[in-house]
């Protein structure tokens, strides 16, 4: 019973989390870049989520949301990962410059944000 | 003037802080592993219970295939004839920012081959409803990380267009990945707007 129990509270995807769920083609504002600095760790990451160089030039500014990120593919292993309070923004994408040791990579993922790094308006 | 200083010594550390890359990280997608989790035995049960049934519509379809009635052998007759060649590859002239129109999709499939694949890129289904429109180019790809960022690849006549991003759908699981990733695209599968 008990191990019944803890297999149904890692049920994630059917229960709510508490924060706020951002729809498609809602406004958010991204916290300005001292706000962000504050909630990431010493590997410059947010649960994971690591935040960029070339994100910091978005900070403050105001954009439409594209999608919640809740399935991800993983190429290597060829899974689909789990994951929550992601969010993805409409037009902004990696340039990835001198990701490749010099080279720019062209591959334009758009970035992930976490929900603490945006504001509603 | 405090303000802007403290901001340009935080950006100082931020960028002294990345460029040590003692992390080993290079971007987001490397690290997606970090970023999410896989999936527990009730989840792989629920997902596998969601693969069943288009799993048998689609043994359904192939056995009908197989074995046509009298209503689908009228559907048979119809052959679809493409008599669309592909013009040279226009991807020296295009340029970020070139307005371009996405070919008809009898003309796309005309170039493909069995697997939906030309030149080594695959034609998805999503991809279908942006024939016959217009859009910018966002990027021209020639160094591409891929595999998980184990692996890069180099690109040829092959073209990003801003906007139009993948819908997930038709993964490995029922509700799709939801990563949003931009379609690529062939440059013969455009035409220049001048």
């Amino acid at each position: 019973m008990r191990k019944f129990s803890k297999l149904l509270s890692n049920l994630t995807f059917w229960k709510n989390n508490g924060k706020a769920k951002c729809q498609r083609g809602e406004r958010v504002r991204i916290s300005s870049f001292e706000k962000i600095k504050e909630t990431l760790d010493e590997r410059n990451c947010n649960e994971g989520l690591i935040f960029m160089e070339s994100m910091a030039k978005f900070c403050g500014g105001d954009y439409e949301v594209l999608r919640e990120v809740k399935w991800l593919y993983e190429e290597y292993s060829m899974k689909m990962l789990r994951c929550k309070d992601i969010v993805v923004l409409k037009d902004l994408v990696c340039d990835g410059k001198g990701i490749l040791g010099g080279k720019d990579c062209d591959r334009s993922c758009p970035y992930f944000w976490k929900k603490t790094w945006l504001e509603k308006e | 003037m405090d303000k802007t200083t403290d901001r340009m010594r935080l950006e100082q550390d931020h960028l002294a802080f990345v460029k040590k890359r003692d992390i080993g990280y290079f971007c987001q997608y490397t690290t997606m592993t970090d970023i999410g989790r896989e999936l527990n035995r009730i989840e792989k049960f629920y997902q596998i219970l969601l693969r069943v049934y288009p799993a048998i519509q689609r043994r359904i379809r192939r056995w009908r295939r197989k074995f046509p009635q009298k209503s689908d052998r009228r559907s048979n007759r119809e052959i679809i004839i493409n008599e669309y060649q592909p013009e040279d590859s226009s991807g020296d002239t295009l340029k970020i920012g070139d307005m371009v129109k996405v070919l008809s999709y009898s003309q796309i499939r005309s170039t493909l081959n069995d697997r939906g694949v030309f030149k080594n890129l695959s034609f998805q289904e999503p991809m279908e409803k942006y024939c016959n429109n217009t859009y910018e180019v966002l990027k021209i790809p020639q160094y591409v990380l891929n595999n998980g960022g184990r692996k890069i690849n180099k690109c040829k006549d092959v073209v990003i267009l801003r906007g139009l991003y993948c819908n997930g759908k038709g993964m490995m699981t029922h509700e799709g990945c939801d990563m949003c990733c931009l379609h690529y695209w062939k440059t013969d599968w455009l035409k220049k707007i001048v």
